[in-house]
C-alpha cells in the first residue's frame, strides 16, 4: 500500500512539464510547408517540360538541372524539413525534456535552410555531382555534415536527458534516420576536390564500386529518410490522434531491428542485370523480399493502432491523412519488393514504373503522413482551437488523392508499356518498336501525369492557405490550461 | 527501495513502478478495448500494447526467409575467396545470353532461316524473302536511321530523302548494302565512300560574282525563279568545275555520290542563301558505318526496308 | 519489471538497449553497417570484379571535358549509359555493358532511367553534324524528340585551362594517367578538336581517340568537347556477346 502511494507520488514528480523548445518547431513546419510548394512547384514543371519540351530555358531552367532541385526540394527540403521538426517535438514529449544548447536548435535551422539554398542554386548553375539524390558538391556536403552531426547531437542530447526510463519507439526510428543518413552521406560523398576554391569534386570510387555504393547510399535514402524518419512520425503522431494505444510492442522491436538490419542489403536492386557481378545482384534481391514483412509489420501497427477509431475516418481528415499515409506505405512496400525481384526489374527498371512507385510512397506515404503531422501540429504549436478551416482540409486530402491515383496510374501505364515495347518482338522475330516508337507513345501519359501533380500541388497551395490563417487567427482568450499528465 | 530520482537526475533504471491494483477492479492501465495488457509506462500519453503479430505474418515472414535461402543456394550469392557461391542452377545474367539467342533463332519462322542463307539474286527473285526484309528492317531502321532520315525516310535538311527514288550513291541492292556497310565519308572506315564537294568560294577556284551567277543557274536548272542572264554567263564556270562531278548535263554521278542538279531535289535547300553556302564553303555529309555495329543479315534487311521507303 | 510478466524475453532484453540512448544509437550503428560491408567491400577485394579487356585507356583531356559538360548539365536524370545482357538491348543499342568499360568513370554514370534511348554505346553511331544539330534543337532533326535544347553549348568557349586540374585530380583517386599526358593535357586537348594531321601525339597517347572539329565551327566550345565524349562512348571495347569469355561470365 505505501509503496503504491508513494510510487504514484514519485510519479506525479516527475510529471511537471518541462518548458519545451517549440520555436524551432515552427520554424520547421513553417519551412516544410514552404519547402512543399517549391518543390512540388518543381516537379510540375519538369512534368510540364516533359509534355511542352520548348519550356526547358536553356542553360538554366532545363530537365536536366530542374530534377535535381525537384527531388532535393521534396526529399531534403519539404520532408526533411517536415521530419526534422515532428522529430524535435515528438522527442521532448516523450522524453519530457528539453532540447539541450541554447543555440543548437536553431543552428540546425538555419544550417538546414542554408544546405538546401546552396544545393538547389548549385543545380541551377550546373554545379552537381550528377549521383542520383546526392548531387550537391562537396562543400554543401561538408556543411551539411556538420549541420547533421549538431541535429544527432540534439537529439541524443535529448534522449540522455530524458526523465522517462525508455526511449519510446518513434524515437527509436528517428534515432536509426539520424544515425543511417550520417553513414549514409559521408561514405557516398568521399569525393577529392578539383582545388579548393572550387566547387566541383571528382568521386573515391569509379565505375561498378561507385554503383553499387551510390545506390546503397540511394536505396537508404529511401529507406532510413522516406521509410525510417517517417515510421518516427506515424509512430508518434498517428496514435496521438487516434488517442489510441500502440497496438504491439514486440511487433515494433521486430520490424524496427529487421529494417535497420537489411535496408543496408537491398541497394543492388537498383543495379539488376548491370555489370554489377550478379552475386551482389542476388542478395540485394533476397534482402529486398526479406524486407517485406517487415514493412508491412509497421503498416499493421498503424492500421491497428486506428482500429477501434474507424468511425472516426469520417469525420476526422487529419486521422484520414495518416491512414491513408499507411496505406501507401503498405502498397509501396509491397510493389517495391515485387519490382525488386530479378525478372520483374527487367520489365520495370529504365522506365516510367520506377516513378510510379517512388510516387506512391512519396506523395502517398511520405506527403500524407507530413500533412497529417502538419495539421495536428500547427494548432498546438501556435496554441489555437484547431486549424482555419476544416473545409479546406477535406479539400486538401481529396485533391492529393485525386492526384496521387492520376499520377500513379498514369506512370505504371506508361512503365509497362515501355517495359513491354522496349521487349516486343513481332512472331516473325524482330524488334517491333523503335525506342523513339516509346517515346511517343508515352506522351498522353506525361499529359496525364501533369494533372495528377498539378491536383496534388493544389492540395499543397490549400495546405499553405490554411496554415497561413491558423497562425493568423488571434490566440484564444483563454490559453488552454497545462494539462496534468494521467 | 524504489524511490524516485530527483528532478535534475537522470533516470536511468528507475522505472515509476505500477499502482496496484485491488483484486476485481478493472485495470486502470489495461485498454478497455483491447483484451491485451500494456508492456510499458505511457510516453506523452500514448500507451504500448504487445500483440501478438498475426500468425500468417509470422509465416510469410520465415518463408521470406526460406526462399532466400533457396535462391541463395540455387544462384551467385555469397562474396567468397577468388569469387563468388556459383548456385547450383549454373545461372548467370551473361551466360544466359547467348543461350536465349540461339533459342529464339531455333524458334523463328523458316522465313528467317531462309533469308539468312539467300544470296541477293535469291531474295530478289522472291517476293516472300523481299517481304520479309523490309518488314523487319522497319525496327532496325527506327532504331539506327531515323533519328537522322526521319522516322518515314523523308529526311531533312542534310540528311537525304530515302522515300524519294533519287539516290546519291545508287539505288542498286548492292550499292544501298555498301553505302550501309562502309559509311559515307566516316572516318572509321578505310574503305568508305569518299567524294568531296570543295567549297568552290572559300579555296578560290571561283570568285564571288560566279558564285552568284552559278547560283542562278542552278535555280534555273532546277525550274525555279531565276536571273536568266546570269545563269547564263554560268556555263563557262560549270564546265570547268562541275562538269566533271556533275556531268555536262548537270545529271550527277552516283559513282561519285554526285547529286543531279536538275531536279527538285535539294538536300541542303534551294533559296539563295543555302545555295551560296553550298557552293562558297562546300558540303560533305557524313554518314556513320554501320558494318561492323550490325550483322550482315540485319544491314540486308535494312537494305530493303530503305529500298521500299519510296514505293 | 518494465515488461509484461507475459512479455517475451527478448522485449525483456529489448529493455537493456531501450534504456540507453548512445547503446541504442551505436547498436543501430553496427546493425545496419553489417550489409553495406558484406556488399561492398568484396567488389573492391574480388579481381573477378571488373573484367580483363583489351582497349581501356583513360578519357582523353577533350573527352573528360566533354564528360564534364555531361556531368553538369545532369544526362543521366535522361539516359542510361548501361546495357543490360537481353536480346533486345544488345540487337538495340549493342553487345552488353561490361564493368570495365566504366573503371575510370568518377563517378559512374549509368543511370537509372531511359527517358531517351541508352548512350553506352551511342559513339560512332551518328554523325557530328547530327550531334551538333540534335543538340542545338533536339526537334530541328527528330520531331517527336522530348529532350532539352542545348544551343548554348555552341557559343560557350571550353575553359581549356581547368583541364590540368581536373586530370591532375582524376589521377588523384586512381586513374592511371602518365606525368606526360598529364604534362600535355592543354595541348593534346586542343589537338583534339583540331585535323587528325595535327594530333599525331596526342592520338598516341591515346589509342583509338577520334581527332578532328567535331562541332563543324572554329573556336574549341563546350560543344566539340560534349560531342567528342559521346562519339567515343562504347568505343574502345570489342567483344563478342554471342562467345562471352569466362571472366565475362560472373
Amino acid at each position: 500500500m505505501s509503496e503504491a502511494m508513494t510510487g504514484v507520488a514519485g510519479r506525479a514528480a516527475v510529471d511537471e512539464v518541462p518548458d519545451y523548445d517549440d520555436h524551432v518547431v515552427r520554424l520547421f513546419i513553417v519551412a516544410s510547408v514552404f519547402w512543399a510548394l517549391v518543390g512540388m512547384g518543381m516537379g510540375v514543371l519538369i512534368a510540364a517540360q516533359m509534355v511542352w519540351p520548348q519550356l526547358n530555358v536553356e542553360p538554366w531552367f532545363t530537365f536536366g538541372r530542374l530534377r535535381p532541385v525537384h527531388t532535393s526540394g521534396v526529399v531534403f527540403a519539404f520532408g526533411g524539413n517536415a521530419v526534422i521538426g515532428t522529430s524535435l517535438y515528438c522527442v521532448q514529449r516523450t522524453c519530457r525534456a528539453r532540447l539541450p544548447g541554447r543555440f543548437a536548435a536553431e543552428f540546425v535551422f538555419w544550417g538546414y535552410q542554408l544546405f538546401i539554398v546552396l544545393a538547389a542554386l548549385g543545380y541551377v548553375m550546373g554545379v552537381t555531382q550528377s549521383r542520383e539524390y546526392a548531387e550537391p558538391e562537396w562543400l554543401t556536403d561538408l556543411w551539411l555534415a556538420i549541420v547533421w552531426l549538431t541535429y544527432l547531437g540534439l537529439f541524443v542530447g535529448t534522449l540522455l536527458k530524458r526523465r522517462e526510463a525508455h526511449i519510446y519507439v518513434a524515437n527509436w526510428y528517428y534515432l536509426a534516420f539520424i544515425v543511417a543518413v550520417t553513414v549514409l552521406h559521408v561514405v557516398n560523398n568521399l569525393a577529392v576536390p578539383v582545388a579548393w576554391n572550387e566547387s566541383d569534386s571528382v568521386s573515391l570510387f569509379s565505375g561498378v564500386q561507385d554503383a553499387m555504393t551510390q545506390w546503397w547510399y540511394g536505396h537508404n535514402a529511401v529507406g532510413f529518410f522516406l521509410t525510417a524518419g517517417f515510421l518516427g512520425v506515424m509512430y508518434y503522431y498517428l496514435p496521438k490522434q487516434a488517442d489510441a494505444p500502440i497496438w504491439s510492442y514486440r511487433l515494433s522491436i521486430i520490424s524496427f531491428w529487421s529494417l535497420v538490419f537489411m535496408y543496408m542489403w537491398a541497394g543492388p536492386h537498383h543495379l539488376h542485370y548491370t555489370s554489377l557481378p550478379d552475386w551482389v545482384q542476388t542478395l540485394g534481391m533476397t534482402f529486398t523480399i526479406m524486407l517485406w514483412m517487415p514493412s508491412w509489420a509497421s503498416a499493421l501497427n498503424g492500421f491497428m493502432t486506428a482500429s477501434g477509431r474507424w468511425d472516426r475516418l469520417r469525420t476526422d481528415p487529419v486521422l484520414r491523412f495518416m491512414i491513408v499515409a499507411v496505406v501507401f506505405y503498405a502498397v509501396a512496400t509491397f510493389e517495391g519488393p515485387f519490382m525488386g525481384v530479378r525478372t520483374v526489374n527487367g520489365l520495370s527498371h529504365y522506365t516510367e514504373w520506377t516513378i510510379s512507385h517512388v510516387h506512391s510512397g512519396a506523395l502517398g506515404w511520405n506527403g500524407f503522413i507530413v500533412f497529417g503531422a502538419i495539421y495536428y501540429l500547427v494548432p498546438r504549436i501556435w496554441g489555437r482551437e484547431g486549424m482555419h478551416s476544416r473545409a479546406a482540409l477535406e479539400w486538401h486530402f481529396w485533391l492529393g488523392l485525386t492526384g496521387i491515383m492520376l499520377y500513379v496510374t498514369a506512370m505504371w501505364g506508361a512503365g509497362v508499356m515501355q517495359g513491354l515495347m522496349w521487349r516486343a518482338y513481332t512472331s516473325l522475330g524482330f524488334l517491333q518498336y523503335s525506342f523513339l516508337d516509346t517515346v511517343i507513345a508515352a506522351k498522353p501519359y506525361y499529359a496525364m501525369r501533369l494533372m495528377g501533380g498539378v491536383l496534388y500541388l493544389s492540395g499543397a497551395g490549400v495546405m499553405a492557405w490554411n496554415v497561413w490563417h491558423t497562425i493568423q487567427e488571434p490566440r484564444p482568450v483563454q490559453a488552454p490550461a497545462p494539462v496534468p499528465a494521467e | 527501495m524504489n524511490t524516485p530520482p530527483d528532478r535534475e537526475e537522470r533516470i536511468g533504471d528507475w522505472v515509476p513502478p505500477r499502482p496496484q491494483v485491488a483484486p476485481g477492479a478493472p485495470d486502470p492501465e489495461r485498454d478497455p478495448n483491447s483484451p491485451l495488457r500494456h508492456t510499458l509506462p505511457t510516453f506523452d500519453g500514448i500507451r504500448e500494447l504487445d500483440s501478438s503479430p498475426p500468425k500468417v505474418w509470422t509465416y510469410i515472414y520465415l518463408l521470406t526467409f526460406f526462399a532466400s535461402i533457396w535462391i541463395w543456394v540455387a544462384y551467385p550469392a555469397w562474396p567468397w575467396f577468388g569469387g563468388a557461391t556459383p548456385g547450383i542452377l549454373g545461372w548467370n545474367s551473361r551466360g544466359d545470353l547467348p543461350r536465349a539467342a540461339e533459342i529464339a533463332e531455333a524458334n523463328a519462322p523458316s522465313v528467317a532461316r531462309r533469308f539468312a542463307a539467300a544470296r541477293w539474286e535469291e531474295i530478289e527473285a522472291s517476293p516472300e524473302l523481299r517481304a520479309y526484309g523490309a518488314a523487319a528492317g522497319r525496327g532496325l531502321f527506327g532504331e539506327n536511321c531515323a533519328p537522322c532520315h526521319g522516322k518515314d525516310g523523308r529526311g531533312t535538311r542534310g540528311f537525304p530523302n530515302l522515300a524519294d527514288g533519287d539516290w546519291l550513291w545508287g539505288g542498286e541492292v548492292d550499292a544501298i548494302e555498301q553505302t550501309l556497310r562502309v559509311g559515307i565519308r566516316w572516318h572509321g572506315s578505310d574503305e568508305t565512300r569518299t567524294s568531296q564537294m570543295p567549297g568552290f568560294g572559300a579555296q578560290g577556284m571561283m570568285d564571288r560574282r560566279q558564285v552568284l551567277d552559278m547560283v542562278e543557274w542552278l535555280r534555273g536548272s532546277g525550274g525555279l525563279e531565276h536571273d536568266a542572264a546570269a545563269a547564263q554567263r554560268s556555263g563557262p564556270v560549270f564546265a570547268e568545275n562541275c562538269a566533271s562531278c556533275h556531268g555536262e548535263d548537270g545529271k550527277g554521278n552516283q559513282e561519285l555520290g554526285a547529286p543531279n542538279l536538275t531536279d527538285q531535289v535539294w538536300l541542303y535547300g534551294s533559296d539563295r542563301n543555302s545555295l551560296f553556302q553550298t557552293l562558297w564553303s562546300g558540303r560533305n555529309g557524313v554518314m556513320p558505318a554501320f558494318g561492323g555495329r550490325l550483322s550482315d543479315d540485319m544491314i540486308r534487311k535494312l537494305v530493303l526496308h530503305v529500298r521500299g521507303l519510296g514505293e | 519489471m518494465a515488461t509484461d510478466e507475459k512479455s517475451p524475453r527478448f522485449a525483456r532484453l529489448h529493455g537493456r538497449f531501450e534504456r540507453r540512448a548512445v547503446r541504442f544509437a551505436l547498436a543501430i550503428l553496427v546493425v545496419l553497417s553489417v550489409g553495406g560491408i558484406v556488399e561492398v567491400a568484396p567488389l573492391f577485394a574480388l579481381e573477378n570484379t571488373v573484367e580483363k579487356v583489351e582497349g581501356m585507356r583513360p578519357y582523353t583531356p577533350l573527352e573528360l571535358a566533354g564528360r564534364a559538360v555531361y556531368i553538369r548539365e545532369g544526362c543521366y536524370v535522361y539516359h542510361s549509359q548501361q546495357i543490360r545482357p537481353f536480346r533486345d538491348e544488345v540487337e538495340r543499342y549493342g553487345p552488353y555493358s561490361l564493368a570495365a568499360e566504366s573503371m575510370y568513370d568518377h563517378p559512374f554514370q549509368w543511370g537509372s532511367k531511359r527517358t531517351g534511348p541508352d548512350l553506352a554505346r551511342v559513339g560512332n553511331k551518328y554523325s557530328d553534324d547530327w550531334h551538333v544539330r540534335h543538340l542545338l534543337n533536339p526537334r530541328d532533326v527528330v520531331p517527336a524528340s522530348i529532350m532539352p535544347s542545348y544551343a548554348f553549348l555552341a557559343t560557350t568557349p571550353l575553359r581549356v585551362e581547368r583541364i590540368d586540374r581536373l586530370m591532375r585530380t582524376h589521377q588523384r583517386v586512381g586513374v592511371p594517367y602518365t606525368e606526360e599526358q598529364l604534362a600535355n593535357a592543354r595541348a593534346d586537348l586542343v589537338a583534339q578538336a583540331g585535323s587528325a594531321d595535327d594530333a599525331t601525339e596526342m592520338l598516341g597517347r591515346y589509342p583509338k581517340a577520334q581527332a578532328r572539329n567535331f562541332d563543324g565551327q572554329p573556336g574549341l566550345t563546350e560543344m566539340d568537347a560534349l560531342v567528342a565524349y559521346l562519339q567515343m562512348l562504347g568505343t574502345l571495347v570489342e567483344f563478342d556477346w554471342r562467345r562471352p569469355r569466362p571472366d565475362m561470365v560472373r
